[in-house]
This record gives structure tokens, C-alpha cells and sequence, in this order.
């Protein structure tokens, strides 16, 4: 077992009012999962995503991480955890467009304090997994939605993170589009990349080896396929 | 790492680092030379209370006036001698300091010396030439002035050296002193040949005077020695060989016995002043001189004074109501900054980036700027302006360390503090 | 109700117009200072020496320059003044038109007049004045013995000091040319100034403030106008999914700017009268046309930078 969560609650104040959006929430993720978490817009998918990817610190619960307990950690702990540990895919990308691929996908490898010949050899590694090679020098305003995601992908997964996060990937794009993005992940997961999806697109989730659905601030039972 | 992030922050954001570059700079020449200025200003006003706060001037001068008078004087075996005494007597007095200045002029031979130096020129006298033994000459404006006056007056050299002692010493060159206006004409060193009362003297430059450098003279607090050539008051100890030299030792001295007595401006000090110069009198046996016992200077001194504070006060208004406005500015910037950058940082952080990385990158995006508005305000103030001093330069180095203090702190205590770190669409570039 | 977004903006402008008075202030009261210092000419003036003194009284000399003879060092008779405002603690300087012998005297000169039906008199070779002015600061000074004498016949000297004296070095330098071209054997002098601007390097500052001063305020318009544009970009937006035109957003946001800066006037107007006492700052044309000028620079930052957005994000 790689990641538990054992009765996460998380609520949001709006001025007076209080939101709980995470009721209960109990999920175990083990070496080389397929999950996919759905639900409809608002049920907290994402909200759930981002504790999984300690963005965001929750209210109750614990979290384990390789039967370590992960309790509530500081600001620079949980960047520490997320460096070594966590890969994430947003749905925006949330590329940086002052920079060509190369240095997006090179981003997170800075902060790792690696060689630069080891750097070189793993982003070219992802680009040539990505099949963005010919891409490399090009800066990021000049590509399309599909390859943006594919270089937000090879940012995540440049340095072999554990689990990798994936909030909506599909949701900006076409269908061809789509299915190499999907086809993408398939791939890594056959490679043996742990990967938590969250979407509300059945194509997506059919893809994937469990299914949760969150519902009324609580996770269902997984669904295995 | 850190360095490429700074050179992609620097592109991305160059107007604006521009912008804040351009304000920082100006606003730190401001503060210099604010500061320079105030302590000029502080400055000249100690300067004034030092001269003329508590101490009584009283103006004397000698009772020859009259032709007739004079003559009769002048005849007498021994008047050479009573003058000499009566003015070695005021020299070393003990009660008081004795200041001499006489604005007697002196001809020179360089006819491209420009009128404005001409004696008489503020009058709107024209400029003659004097014939003299076939020589021509231009008569230019001088002052001579003892060593009691030079160190009253504080003459300060901006090249060169003022007077000593030892240049109170008849020699074979008279070192002479030059007002700042005569630095694009002579340099130190150079060697002039004058006749002052009909007689050649060589004279050497050692220095020339700050600009603006002035002495209370003929009732005016404000008597300017820019255009002016200095010349020291020499005690002339030998006796005259001949007519002419004790007519031009005669004429010295008469000059020499008219000038001011500064003492203590309290009843004591001023009565041991009288006593002694009745003593210096009666010893000389020299009695033609009247007294003058009226203090103008210090009216005068505190009206230029209380002029200075009133523009000191009305400066320093405006200087604050620039400082509110410049901060306002600089908090904006900071905050615009914060907005168009959150999003790189976010993703940063996304990234496995620490607090401290961030702090580090903030700041040192910030203190570059500053320190190169910080250079580029030493230049100014000390090459171009050539105003104030080092200190006056470090004085407004605070701001630098204000603007980025600020910057970091308000900057980074916003993006921080925030516990949910998620990245807003309207963040998106 | 204002909004907050609107009650920023008129905080924000009221603060900057009172920057802008201050220093319009500040430069007034400076150049009384140093005027006041300087026996009561600017840095400019210059003099000439002249036998004839009628010829002085036809010379063209501008609407913005003064023409004086100096009886003695505290006396002096004006010949043209043309509208020139001294600082005048009592009473009122001499204007066109003006008829009879009449004077503007130092405090110190005023205590010493006559009193002549119910007027005060100072007497010069036989004549009387009637003082009408009294010059100077509120602290004293050398002006205090000053005597400007105006409409009485000037005592015959061998030779007359002229006096031109105006606001600009320019136009005082331009004019000495026309003179000495015109009478190539007048005698002309450059006198020593004194006072404040000599002094200290006052005017050297006034002029580091006054750049400072325009370079703020410009760096704070166009500052407020980027921050301003962010805060009304969501609304811009809406508007322009509402499908109203882009010439319609415009005038909207010129509607609200004006009317936003009429609120910052009026509350600077507030303060000017009230906290600064100073009704003579408000007819001052400098500030006039700065404001306007000001104002009008707003506009056209903060339309230039909506318009940019506008073609950015709507292209």
C-alpha cells in the first residue's frame, strides 16, 4: 500500500457560512494503481486531488504514506513530500510561457539538485516518450492544446514521481486529441506509474482499473475492472 | 538555478523593472541631495551662529579723514612708528580679536582679465587703463585681510590651501588667495606680477576659495569674494629704507587701523575690551581713532537665519509629502508584482520549490534594482551633481533598504501566508 | 453609496492634487523667499547705468519683466511693473493705471510714517507718498527697510542705476541684447546676487523637486490606471459578453473617471481652503492648467490601457 487516507473531512468558510465539501473519506492506493474518481461538478473531486497532492492541508483525518503517517505538515514539508514523492497534471497545464519545452519539462528536476548531465539525459528520456523531440526549443504559446498537456505530463513525470495526480486532463481537448493523451497514460501505467486520475469522463474512467464516485462528500466503494 | 530565474523575470517584467529603476534612482538623488542640502544649509547656519551669536563686533575706524588732518599726521617723525604699534597692540590683544579688511585695489598687467573682475565694475564705473611707467594696467578688485580675519571668516579653499601663519610673513612672493570665479583664469601655482599702492610685488596663487565664500564687510552680511583677489595684511616690522617705502608702510597701516573688534557679547567682556584698547593706545601713543559701538550683525545674522529655517521648513514639507507618494508607489508596484508573478511562484511551488527559494528570488529580484538605482545615485550626487558626501550617499541607500524590505515582505507575506496553494484561472498569463 | 473601487480612486487623485498644490505652494513660497532674501529681485535681474533717464521710461520691455531705478540701497523708484505680485503682508502692490505718488514700504519704514488724514505718509526731497503696501514676509529680513516708490519725480543724479529685473533669464538676457544693441555705449553690470538661492543650493533643489514632483505624479497615474485596469478587467469582460460596444465602455469609464476626479477636486479644494488657508492658490493659473493637463493625461492613460486590453483579450 502506497498512499491512505483514513477519514479525511475538509470544509471551506465563505464569509459566515461553512462548506464541508470532504465528509469521511477513505481511500487506499497501492504500487501501480489505475484509479479514476468521479462525480459530478462541485462533489470535490478536485478538492480531494489537491489534499492527495498535499496543495492543501485538510481539517481531520490522517494521511499514510508508505505506512509512515503523514500528519499535518508545514508549508516547506509538504513541498518536500511533493517534491520526491507526487507528480501532478493540472487541467489549465499551467505551463510557463516565458520558456521553451525543454525548461518547462526540466522545471521540477531544478529543484532536485541533480547533475546537469543527469538532468539532460532524463528530460530527454520524457521528450522522447512524449514524442516531443522535435519540439524542444519551442516555445509553449506556440503549441497546441495536445501538446501543451503532453509537456505538462513529462513535467510531472521527468522526476519518476510515485504516484502521479491528474485533475481533468481531457477536459480541454479534441477527441484525437483525447485518446493520445489516454493512450499516454496507459502507457506509463504499464511502465508501472502509479496514477489517480480525476474526471467526470466515462472514456477516461473506463481506462482506468478502479473507479470511485464522490458523492455528498463521501467516496463510494471502488469499482474494479 | 536562481540566476536564470532572475534573467527570465528580468525579460518578462523589463518595463516595469525599468519603471521602478527609474523611480528608486530619482528618488534617492532626492533624498542625497536633500540631505546634503539640510546640512549645508545646518551647516552655514552654525557657521553664522559661530561668528556672530553671543559676540559683539564694534567697528572702528581712524579719525584721519579729513585731508588737512591727515597731513598734519603724516608729518610727524614718529607716526609710522605709533601706527605700527597701535596696530601690532590690536593684533595681540588679549581681550579681543581684531579683524582688518580693507577693499583697497591692485593693477595688473593682463588686459584680458574680464571687466566683472574690474574695480568699480558693480558700480557701473567704466573699467579705465592706467598708464604706469609705460606700462598699462587694469585695476582689478582686491581685499586685504589679516590672519584674525581669515580665521574669523572661516575662508575655506576649494583647490589649494589658505593662509597660515607663516604667509603673514613678509617674503619675496605674497601668496594670494583667488575667488572661485577666477578658476577659469589662473590655476595654483601660477605667478602674478601686481603693484598694489604704486608698488610691484610678486605674487603667487596657493589656492582659491569655495564659491560662494563670504565675509560681513561695508555693513553687508552677504560680501561675496568669488570675483575678488585675496591679499594678506603683512605686518611690516623693518623699517622703511626709503620715502616711498615709508609712504606705501603708512598707507598700509592706515588701512590696517580701521577694521572690527569682536569680543564676548556680555558686560565683562566688553569692558576689559575698552580697557585694554585705552592700554593699547596709551602705549602706542596713537589716540586717533574712533569707536564705533553699534552691533548690526547679529539683526543680520538672524534674519538671514530665520530665512534659512523658513526654506528649510517649507523643503521639508514637500520632501515628506515625496517620500508618502514614492512609498504609495512603491506599494503598488509591489502589489502589481505580486499579482503578475503569483502565478510562476504557485507553480513553483507546485514543483517541490521551498519558501526560502522563493524569499530568495524575491529578493534578489528586488535588490538588483535597487542596487543598481543605488550606483547609479553615487554617480550622480558625486560625479555629475559633485554634492554631499559619503555619508550623505549611504543616508539615501535607507531607502533602497526600505523599497526592498517592503517588497519582499509585503510581497511574500500575501503569496505565503496563503495556505491553499492552487493557482486561480484569472491567474493564468 | 460609492463604491470601494470608486472611493480608491478619489482617496488616491485627492492625495495626488494636494501633492500637486503643495508643490505649486512650495514653489511660490520659494520664490518669495529668495526674493524676499534678495532685497526684492529675483536671480535674473541685471543693471544698467545710464545718464538719461528718459529714454528708460519708452523702453519696450515685455509683459513679463519690471523696471526699477535705484535711489540708494533701500530706495528705488519703479517705472514698470507690469502686474508683478511681490509678497505683501498688508495692503496691495502697484498696478497699471495707478495714479498719484504712492509707496509699498518694509514693516520697519512703516513704522516710522507719518499720518496725514487718516493715510500713512513717507516723505523723499519734498514729495509725499502714501503708502499703500507693506512688503515682506512674516519674519524678518533686510526687506524690512525697503522703500518702492511709484508716481513721484526721480531726484536728478549724475547717473540713474537701472534695474531689469523679470521672471525669466531668457527673456531678461534677450532684452539686455536689444538694449546694449540699441545703445552700444550704455554701461551695463551683472550684479551680485544674494540671499537663499545664494546661500544654499536652493534653487538647484527647487528644480531637483519640481522634475521629482513631475516625475511622480506621472509614474502614479500610470501605476494607479495598470492597478485600476486589473481591478475593472471582470467587469470589462461581462460588458463586452453583454455585446455593448467597445466606444460605449469607453464613454462609460470616461463618465466614471471625470466624475471620480470632480469628487478628488472638490475634497482638495476642501483641504486647500480649510487645512491650508490659502484661497490664493485656487486662482493661481500654474494650477489650473496643471490640473487639466493632469487630468486630461488620466484619461488618456487609462483609456490607452483598457483599449489595450480590449484588443488583447477580445481579438
Amino acid at each position: 500500500m502506497l498512499l491512505k487516507l483514513q477519514h479525511i473531512q475538509k470544509s471551506f468558510i465563505n464569509g459566515r457560512t461553512k462548506r464541508a465539501v470532504l465528509n469521511d473519506i477513505n481511500m487506499e492506493i497501492s504500487k501501480g494503481d489505475y484509479i479514476a474518481i468521479m462525480g459530478r461538478s462541485g462533489s470535490g473531486k478536485s478538492t480531494l486531488l489537491n489534499i492527495l497532492g498535499t496543495l492543501i492541508p485538510y481539517d481531520k483525518g490522517t494521511m499514510i504514506y508508505n505506512n509512515q503517517k503523514v500528519t499535518q505538515l508545514s508549508f516547506d514539508q509538504r513541498s518536500e513530500f511533493r517534491k520526491r514523492h507526487i507528480g501532478f497534471v493540472t487541467q489549465q497545464f499551467h505551463l510557463l510561457h516565458d520558456r521553451n519545452v525543454y525548461e518547462n519539462i526540466k522545471l521540477p528536476l531544478n529543484f532536485m539538485k541533480l547533475e546537469k548531465d543527469k538532468i539532460k539525459k532524463e528530460v530527454n528520456k520524457v521528450l522522447e516518450m512524449l514524442d516531443l523531440e522535435s519540439f524542444q526549443k519551442v516555445s509553449i504559446s506556440k503549441l497546441s492544446g495536445g501538446e501543451q498537456q503532453r509537456v505538462a505530463i513529462g513535467r510531472a513525470i521527468v522526476k519518476k514521481p510515485d504516484i502521479l495526480l491528474v485533475d481533468e486532463p481531457t477536459g480541454s481537448l479534441d477527441e484525437e486529441s483525447e485518446k493520445s493523451i489516454l493512450d499516454i497514460f496507459d502507457m506509463l501505467h504499464s511502465q508501472g506509474t502509479t496514477i489517480v486520475i480525476v474526471t467526470h469522463n466515462t472514456a477516461v474512467s473506463e481506462r482506468c482499473d478502479k473507479n470511485y464516485f464522490l458523492k455528498g462528500g463521501k467516496l463510494s466503494a471502488p469499482i474494479i475492472y | 538555478m536562481l540566476i536564470k530565474e532572475l534573467i527570465l523575470f528580468y525579460k518578462r517584467n523589463l518595463n516595469i523593472c525599468l519603471f521602478v529603476y527609474i523611480q528608486i534612482t530619482i528618488f534617492m538623488v532626492l533624498i542625497g541631495t536633500f540631505y546634503s542640502f539640510i546640512y549645508d544649509l545646518d551647516f552655514e547656519n552654525s557657521d553664522m551662529k559661530k561668528m556672530y551669536e553671543d559676540n559683539a563686533i564694534y567697528q572702528m575706524i581712524d579719525n584721519y579723514v579729513d585731508g588737512n588732518e591727515f597731513n598734519k599726521f603724516v608729518v610727524q617723525k614718529d607716526s609710522l612708528s605709533k601706527l605700527k604699534n597701535f596696530y601690532n597692540g590690536l593684533e595681540n590683544a588679549e581681550s579681543f580679536h581684531y579683524i582688518t579688511i580693507a577693499n583697497q585695489h591692485l593693477l595688473i598687467t593682463d588686459q584680458s582679465i574680464p571687466d566683472k573682475f574690474a574695480y568699480g565694475y558693480a558700480n557701473g564705473m567704466e573699467v579705465p587703463s592706467v598708464n604706469v611707467d609705460n606700462k598699462v594696467y587694469k585695476p582689478i578688485k582686491s581685499l586685504q585681510i589679516n590672519l584674525n580675519g581669515a580665521k574669523f571668516f572661516n575662508l575655506k579653499a576649494a583647490e589649494g590651501k589658505v593662509w597660515n601663519e607663516e604667509d603673514f610673513v613678509i617674503q619675496n612672493t605674497m601668496p594670494i588667495i583667488l575667488g572661485d570665479s577666477y578658476h577659469d583664469i589662473y590655476k595654483v601655482g601660477d605667478k602674478l606680477h601686481i603693484k598694489y599702492l604704486e608698488k610691484d610685488i610678486n605674487c603667487i596663487v596657493i589656492g582659491f576659495l569655495e564659491k560662494n565664500s563670504k565675509i560681513f564687510y561695508q555693513n553687508n552680511l552677504e560680501f561675496y569674494l568669488d570675483d575678488y583677489i585675496l591679499m594678506p595684511m603683512w605686518n611690516y616690522i623693518m623699517q622703511p629704507q626709503s620715502e616711498f617705502e615709508a609712504r606705501y608702510q603708512m598707507m598700509n597701516y592706515f588701512n590696517m587701523i580701521n577694521g572690527y573688534l569682536v569680543t564676548k557679547n556680555n558686560k565683562n567682556d566688553i569692558n576689559r575690551m575698552m580697557q585694554e584698547l585705552e592700554s593699547i593706545s596709551k602705549d602706542a601713543s596713537f589716540d586717533g581713532y574712533t569707536f564705533i559701538g553699534y552691533n548690526p550683525h547679529v539683526k543680520k545674522y538672524q534674519d538671514i537665519s530665520v530665512i534659512l529655517q523658513e526654506n528649510k521648513n517649507l523643503i521639508k514639507i514637500i520632501l515628506t509629502m515625496s517620500c508618502i507618494l514614492n512609498i504609495i508607489l512603491i506599494l503598488f508596484i509591489s502589489y502589481l508584482q505580486y499579482k503578475n508573478e503569483r502565478y510562476y511562484y504557485n507553480v513553483f511551488l507546485i514543483q517541490g520549490a521551498k519558501k526560502s527559494f522563493i524569499i530568495t528570488l524575491k529578493f534578489l529580484e528586488i535588490m538588483l534594482i535597487v542596487l543598481a538605482a543605488f550606483l547609479t545615485q553615487l554617480y550622480i550626487l558625486n560625479h555629475l551633481l559633485k554634492i554631499g558626501e559619503f555619508a550623505t550617499y549611504i543616508k539615501a541607500g535607507y531607502i533602497g533598504v526600505f523599497v526592498i524590505l517592503s517588497y519582499v515582505i509585503f510581497g511574500t507575506n500575501l503569496l505565503l501566508n496563503n495556505k491553499e496553494l492552487k493557482i486561480d484561472k484569472e491567474e493564468e498569463v | 453609496m460609492i463604491k470601494l473601487k470608486n472611493l480608491i480612486f478619489i482617496s488616491f487623485f485627492t492625495v495626488v492634487i494636494i501633492f500637486i498644490v503643495q508643490i505649486i505652494f512650495y514653489n511660490m513660497r520659494q520664490n518669495d523667499l529668495v526674493l524676499i532674501s534678495n532685497n526684492f529681485y529675483t536671480n535674473n535681474y541685471t543693471v544698467f547705468y545710464d545718464q538719461d533717464l528718459e529714454k528708460w521710461r519708452n523702453t519696450e520691455i515685455g509683459d513679463k519683466c519690471r523696471l526699477f531705478v535705484e535711489y540708494d540701497n533701500n530706495t528705488r523708484f519703479c517705472l514698470e511693473n507690469n502686474e508683478w505680485n511681490p509678497p505683501i503682508i498688508k495692503g496691495k502692490f502697484f498696478s497699471k493705471g495707478l495714479k498719484g505718488k504712492k509707496a509699498v514700504v518694509g514693516k520697519d519704514i512703516e513704522k516710522q510714517a507719518e499720518h496725514l488724514n487718516g493715510k500713512k505718509i513717507i516723505s523723499l526731497n519734498n514729495e509725499k507718498y502714501e503708502i499703500i503696501g507693506i512688503l515682506g514676509g512674516d519674519f524678518t529680513s533686510k526687506s524690512d527697510s525697503l522703500v518702492l516708490l511709484y508716481g513721484g519725480e526721480i531726484p536728478k543724479q549724475n547717473r540713474y542705476k537701472i534695474v531689469l529685473d523679470g521672471d525669466s533669464k531668457k527673456e531678461i538676457r534677450n532684452i539686455t541684447k536689444r538694449i546694449m544693441r540699441q545703445y552700444p555705449n550704455l554701461i551695463h553690470a551683472e550684479p551680485d546676487i544674494e540671499g537663499v538661492a545664494r546661500v544654499t543650493g536652493t534653487l538647484f533643489f527647487q528644480r531637483l523637486l519640481n522634475l521629482n514632483g513631475f516625475i511622480l505624479v506621472c509614474f502614479l497615474i500610470f501605476i494607479f490606471f495598470a492597478f485600476w485596469e486589473r481591478m475593472h478587467k471582470k467587469e470589462n469582460y461581462v460588458l463586452y459578453l453583454l455585446g455593448v460596444n467597445n466606444k460605449r465602455i469607453m464613454l462609460y469609464y470616461i463618465r466614471n473617471i471625470l466624475a471620480n476626479f470632480t469628487f478628488s477636486i472638490i475634497v482638495s479644494c476642501f483641504y486647500i481652503l480649510v487645512v491650508m488657508k490659502d484661497i490664493n492658490i485656487l486662482v493661481q493659473p500654474a494650477l489650473i492648467h496643471i490640473l487639466f493637463g493632469f487630468v486630461l493625461l488620466s484619461v488618456v492613460i487609462a483609456l490607452g490601457l483598457l483599449r489595450g486590453t480590449m484588443n488583447k483579450n477580445f481579438a
